[in-house]
């Protein structure tokens, strides 16, 4: 069942189109993440969405209703949604409690039902004995966490959430990821997150957009998006990968110049151009020849502990980067062949 | 679950009410496009017609043809150029000890010399009379004893004198931009100089002071633009030192037989050359400098005086004695003489002038009360809508929030004397008749010192990050109701510095109240004013006193408020 | 010699013919004082020396308790501007008024601005002429406009004993005066002795190096503080206060003979409290308010009854210049540029 529907969204500000007809639906109750470098228009959407700015076109709306078109903005205090930001936005002059009672004050509930749900809230988010600090006292963690607590004690209809790791050191991202998830199974809120970071998309989502250029590239679960990639932006974007170009020899084939490459999956037109992606992990490494393996030569290697990643060229002179099992020490320089199988090889487009 | 989530809308629904910060936001547009329009296009009206009231050119003609008018002009221009000078060379070298060295008492200095900005230039103008009136000026007569001299040792009714005593009122504007700027300059700036192998010196003067630049010429603008719009001071100097300046010819331009029309034809070269050097400075400073100055990396590195530290403080403190000490001193000794620059001997000891302002000068009460009702109306209703206009600004920009900005700032355009004959075209017909009310000098108040109070709001809004602000929409706080909850609390002491200002602003205010106000409406500046006509320094010093001390009190008061809770934000960081 | 000082003073003056019929008199009755209770304020507009104003709206309500008198003091021309700009807008502040300029009631007579209220008083008692028979204005104080001189900065023997000794060069620099643009009492002054001694003795003085004040009460106080030894215009009455407070300062009536400045009051048109406007006028030409003029504010009285305390040289004894305010009030533009065009304010 969709509960927030984006149809046809679209930006401009003057002649310049940020986000370029969006068509977005959000099951309830999931939580989508929108990935993409700087700039792809995620923030832009998150913002059309809270409502702090109008559509040039499309709509948003919310279990049929829409909040969005051009024109006419529902404003955000009454869309009975929920953000997190990247600064946390935490009101310095309040205390933990207060910043969190903030939302239910405005709903005018009774102080005795508001002090036990913000008390429950910060029991969830593990800071209860810090309610009467200010947030200036907190560490950035637990800041993450006042806000989490603020956005979701008010029960949200949506809950949104823009960048929020991004202020974090590696170390608490990698805690506060699951941390997100964790209270997301628990409260089960409908969610659009907000993410340059594929690994907390990966962690976090029920669904990943991954967005470029204001446009959305390809939507689907995790492993959906990582294992069968549409475009080499994706492919690239999520996990990293080879994208081979060449002329389609058959559905199946392509001539990449320093040989040819099969995938499993039919896509190709004879004739016409083409792209597949590889995983550097799934391109295999042997040091003597085989057939159906390319022949190849080591330009550099580094030793990364868990793998070690080779940098080779193809006899056409095509770069390809490899990652390999650490004891596999080959010389730089030295002639390699390169086994690039045919399931791991998918079609994309460039 | 669902259930939950379905309620949410409606509650948010309910949260918000009607938003009434549409309305709000065109009212407060309105109501200052109104403010600064109306009593500049009845300028300008009167500025191109006759006294019939046909369209004409011939005030202009007038301006020029006529040297009694157009003495004035050159006057006022030769004036404000030596003031912005004078004032530059003071402040700059005060700024820089204070801001960046270590001198002992340095914080004393900077707090006494911003409080000599809350000394209205008239008050300082009336003490400097007392000083150094060539012959019976305190200074002058010690000069004579001491030395055996004819010749007084400096002549307050002169250009020289006029020149003195307004830069000593100026300086403190050149002294707090300047100063506010070098703390800002970051100390990484400097100790790159200081690494590529730059002598302290060799910092000082090639690093620092080209980054202070813009805010010494910012500064220095403001000195000249103050000077050239200064009524008091011209009008109780310059006349005994027998010439005019462009405000104290306007404002004799309105006496009988009144020639409105001249004198609005003579604002016209102010109001041009304000906006027109405003307009420079924009353009010249827009972009450079300012990014550098709002840097937050290191702590300023302060200059070490070493053996030098004492002398440079005995120098700081003589020139805190001009503005300052030597005034006040004057003042305080004329509240309690006969004759106000007669001997130190108890004969001309008297209480005399306490008793007369007190008990028998039935305006005391009168103007005391008007002045203050009025500056603190003046100053809640001003921070308020600095501080609508200010969020809007800020957060909404587009046509509408740029507009309003422009309206906002404008008036630093209008010089007193100007507005005030504008609201009084304005003001003394239908339909609205306000002359002879104490609204007219309120509405005169809050455009003059609209500006000051909105560029204060401004500076806090844009160190306020906007998610503070979305934050409590989202949550279900309408726009008002965020500035009301979020936005003010967390601007407070920005909001209570603008506070301030405009109260001191008011009670300092003589050129536009000069012009409105009637028996019944009195201010302290007026009644000083009109003191100062009949020559009653004694009572004037025993007011002006009094006077300062009450502003004192309420700016105490106001930061005793604004302090209440700051050790949340220290804590908060 | 009371009828001489009167007979002198009436020399000077201009409402001749004889006092018009009843119309315009009226006299101090409860039903005025109940109804000038009721309003309970009076506007008193003056360019009397402030503290003798408020020494006068003291006794007042002392006399009467329960209305209160609101002084607003002012230069004579500026007030004159003011009231110019308050009835020009309608706005009638002012209940009743004094003005140091003469000519002002004729111009305020002429725009129909005046009230027609002639004290009883000053109809039976005060010398004919002295007042305008139809009511308009009556004159509360006389002064003179005089020269002075600091007794311990100039020794009597060197003291000018005319207006013409003020050119010696050995004034030069050392002479203050008021300002006709500010003061009636020094327009009328400068009127009068443009008259009798040329507009060249404004010529001449003006390039000695004069001080300019604004007020008519500032010279006396300028001079008394040793800012300036001598005076060549200002009003007699601050240095008799001057003097009563002991401060080292003379008169001068010069030779050529000194300007006197009538000090008319007239009553408001459209005032707001007509009663309590009245009841204060007829009060201010009591025999008790004008010897508090005289005491207090060292002004001269043309009430038969008032009495000159001693050490004041009597008027009689002192040359006068001619007072004549219809000419002032028709030349006042051409004195106001003449005098700009030699001293330059």
């Amino acid at each position: 069942m969709s509960h927030l529907v984006l149809q046809g969204l679209t930006k401009r500000y003057g002649n310049q189109t940020v986000l370029d007809r969006i068509d977005l639906s959000v099951t309830k109750g999931k939580l989508v993440c929108l990935l993409g470098p700087s700039g792809c228009g995620k923030t832009t959407t998150l913002r059309l969405v809270a409502g702090f700015m109008e559509p040039s076109e499309g709509s948003v709306s919310v279990g049929g209703r829409i909040l969005s078109q051009p024109g006419t903005a529902l404003p955000p205090e009454r869309r009975g949604m929920s953000m997190i930001f990247q600064s946390y936005a935490l009101w310095p002059h309040m205390t933990i409690f207060d910043n969190v009672a903030y939302g239910l004050t405005l709903r005018k509930l009774e102080r005795g039902e508001t002090e036990n749900r913000v008390k429950k809230m910060l029991g969830a988010v593990r800071l209860e004995q810090l309610a009467d600090r200010y947030p200036g006292e907190l560490s950035g963690g637990q800041q993450q966490r006042v806000a989490l607590a603020r956005a979701l004690v008010v029960e949200p209809e949506i809950l949104l959430l823009d960048e929020p790791l991004s202020n974090l050191d590696a170390a608490l991202r990698e805690e506060m990821r699951f941390e997100v998830r964790r209270l997301h199974d628990e409260f089960r809120y409908t969610t659009v997150y907000v993410t340059h970071d594929q690994a907390e998309a990966m962690t976090a989502a029920d669904t990943i957009v991954v967005m470029n250029h204001g446009r959305i590239e390809q939507a689907g679960s995790p492993e959906e998006i990582y294992s069968r990639p549409r475009s080499g932006f994706v492919a690239n974007f999520l996990g990293g990968a080879n994208i081979l170009q060449g002329r389609a020899v058959d559905a199946q084939r392509l001539d990449i110049g320093a040989g040819i490459v099969r995938c499993a999956e039919p896509a190709f037109s004879a004739g016409a151009g083409g792209a597949m992606s590889i995983r550097f992990h799934e391109v295999g490494v042997l040091s003597r020849e085989s057939p159906d393996a390319l022949p190849a030569r080591v330009t550099r290697q580094t030793f990364l502990g868990a793998t070690r990643d080779l940098s080779l060229a193809l006899d056409d002179g095509t770069p390809l980067r490899a990652s390999a099992t650490p004891d596999l020490a080959i010389p730089a320089d030295a002639r390699v062949w390169v086994v690039l199988p045919p399931d791991r090889c998918r079609p994309v487009t460039v | 679950m669902t259930a939950i989530s379905a309620s949410a809308p409606a509650a948010a629904g309910r949260v918000g009410g009607l938003d009434l910060s549409g309305p709000v936001l065109a009212a407060s547009g309105i109501f200052l496009a109104g403010l600064v329009c109306l009593p500049i296009g009845w300028l300008v009206a009167y500025a191109f017609s006759s006294r019939a009231g046909d369209p004409t050119l011939s005030n202009f003609v007038a301006l020029i043809d006529d040297p009694t008018l157009f003495e004035p002009l050159v006057t006022t221009f030769g004036l404000s150029f030596c003031v912005a000078i004078a004032a530059a060379v003071a402040a700059a070298p005060l700024a820089w000890i204070v801001a960046r060295t270590d001198m002992p008492g340095r914080r004393v200095v900077r707090m006494l010399m911003t409080a000599s900005f809350v000394t209205p230039p008239f008050l300082g103008a009336i003490a400097w009379e007392i000083l150094a009136a060539p012959n019976s000026g305190i200074i002058n007569k010690i000069w004579r004893d001491v030395t055996g001299a004819e010749d007084a040792l400096f002549d307050v009714y002169s250009f020289p004198g006029l020149v003195f005593v307004i830069s000593c009122y100026t300086a403190p504007y050149v002294f707090v931009v300047l100063s506010n700027a070098l703390d800002r300059i970051p100390a990484d700036l400097e100790d790159a100089a200081g690494i590529l192998g730059a002598g302290r010196w060799r910092v000082v003067v090639g690093v620092t002071l080209p980054l202070a630049l813009p805010a010494l010429l910012a500064g220095t603008l403001v000195a000249f633009l103050q000077a050239m719009t200064l009524f008091g001071s011209p009008a109780i100097l310059a006349i005994p030192a027998g010439f005019h300046t462009v405000t104290t010819k306007i404002y004799s331009l309105f006496q009988f037989p009144p020639r409105p029309q001249v004198a609005s034809a003579a604002a016209i070269p102010l109001l041009t050359v304000t906006i027109t050097l405003l307009w420079l400075q924009a353009k010249l400073l827009g972009r450079r400098g300012y990014a550098v100055v709002g840097g937050k990396n290191g702590e300023p590195r302060l200059v070490a005086l070493g053996a030098w530290r004492w002398p440079v403080l005995v120098l700081a403190l003589s020139v805190l004695c001009l503005p300052l000490f030597f005034p006040y001193a004057a003042l305080l000794k004329a509240a309690i003489s006969r004759v106000p620059s007669g001997p130190f001997d108890p004969a001309n000891l008297t209480v005399e002038n306490f008793t007369f302002v007190f008990f028998e000068f039935s305006q005391t009460r009168v103007a005391f009360s008007n002045t203050f009702v009025l500056a603190i109306a003046t100053a809640t209703a001003g921070t308020v809508l600095a501080l609508i206009v200010a969020s809007l600004a800020a957060r909404r920009g587009g046509f509408f929030g740029r507009a309003l900005e422009f309206l906002a700032t404008a008036p630093i355009a209008i010089p007193g004397i100007v507005l005030g004959v504008g609201l009084f075209l304005a003001y003394t017909r239908g339909p609205v008749v306000l002359y002879g009310t104490l609204w007219i000098l309120f509405l005169a108040f809050l455009t003059i010192e609209m500006p000051a109070a909105f560029q204060q709001m401004r500076a806090a809004f844009r160190g306020l990050h906007p998610e503070l602000e979305e934050a409590s929409r989202i949550l279900g706080a309408d726009r008002l109701a965020t500035l009301r909850r979020i936005t003010a609390p967390l601007l407070k002491s920005g909001v209570i510095a603008g506070w301030c200002l405009i109260f001191i602003g008011v009670v300092r205010e003589l050129s536009a109240a000069v012009m409105l106000s009637s028996s019944a409406t009195k201010v302290l500046s007026v009644v000083i004013f009109d003191l100062n006509e009949s020559g009653n320094l004694g009572a004037i010093a025993v007011i002006g006193v009094a006077m300062l001390i009450v502003t004192f009190a309420v700016v105490g008061f106001a930061n005793w408020i604004s302090g209440v809770g700051a050790g949340q934000r220290l804590r908060t960081g | 010699m009371k009828a001489r000082l009167i007979a002198t003073l009436a020399a000077g003056l201009v409402y001749a013919g004889t006092a018009a019929a009843q119309g315009p008199v009226y006299s101090i009755t409860p039903e005025l004082e109940a109804a000038a209770k009721k309003e309970g304020n009076v506007v008193y507009y003056t360019s009397i020396d402030v503290k003798v104003a408020e020494d006068l709206a003291k006794a007042f309500e002392k006399r009467y308790p329960g209305i209160k008198v609101h002084v607003e003091r002012n230069g004579a021309e500026r007030q004159f501007s003011k009231i110019g700009q308050e009835y020009s807008s309608k706005i009638y502040n002012v209940d009743t008024v004094n003005s140091s300029d003469a000519s002002h009631f004729v111009y305020w007579k002429r725009e129909g601005w005046l009230a027609a209220a002639l004290p009883e008083e000053v109809a039976k008692v005060y010398p004919k002429g002295s007042y305008d028979p139809e009511g308009y204005s009556a004159p509360m104080r006389a002064s003179l406009s005089v020269i002075a001189y600091n007794t311990k900065l100039v020794p009597a023997s060197e003291a000018p004993k005319s207006f013409k000794d003020l050119l010696d060069a050995k004034w030069k620099g050392k002479i203050v005066k008021a300002h006709p643009g500010y003061s009636g009492t020094i327009l009328t002054a400068t009127f009068q002795m443009s008259r009798d001694l040329g507009w060249s003795y404004f010529e001449k003085l003006a390039a000695q190096q004069v001080m300019q004040v604004q007020s008519s009460t500032e010279p006396p106080r300028k001079v008394v503080a040793g800012e300036r030894p001598v005076m060549v215009d200002g009003n007699e009455y601050n240095v008799f206060l001057e003097q009563r407070k002991g401060a080292p300062i003379e008169i001068v009536y010069a030779t050529e003979g000194s300007p006197l400045v009538v000090g008319p009051s007239g009553v408001m048109k459209f005032a707001k409290n007509p009663n309590a406007a009245r009841l204060f006028h007829a009060w201010t030409f009591s025999q008790e308010a004008q010897q508090i003029a005289i005491d207090d504010g060292g002004l001269r009285s043309f009430h038969p009854g008032a009495k000159e305390p001693a050490g004041r040289k009597p008027l009689k004894d002192i040359k006068l210049m001619k007072e004549d305010p219809v000419s002032v009030d028709k030349q006042v533009e051409e004195l106001k540029s003449r005098y700009l065009r030699y001293f330059k304010t």
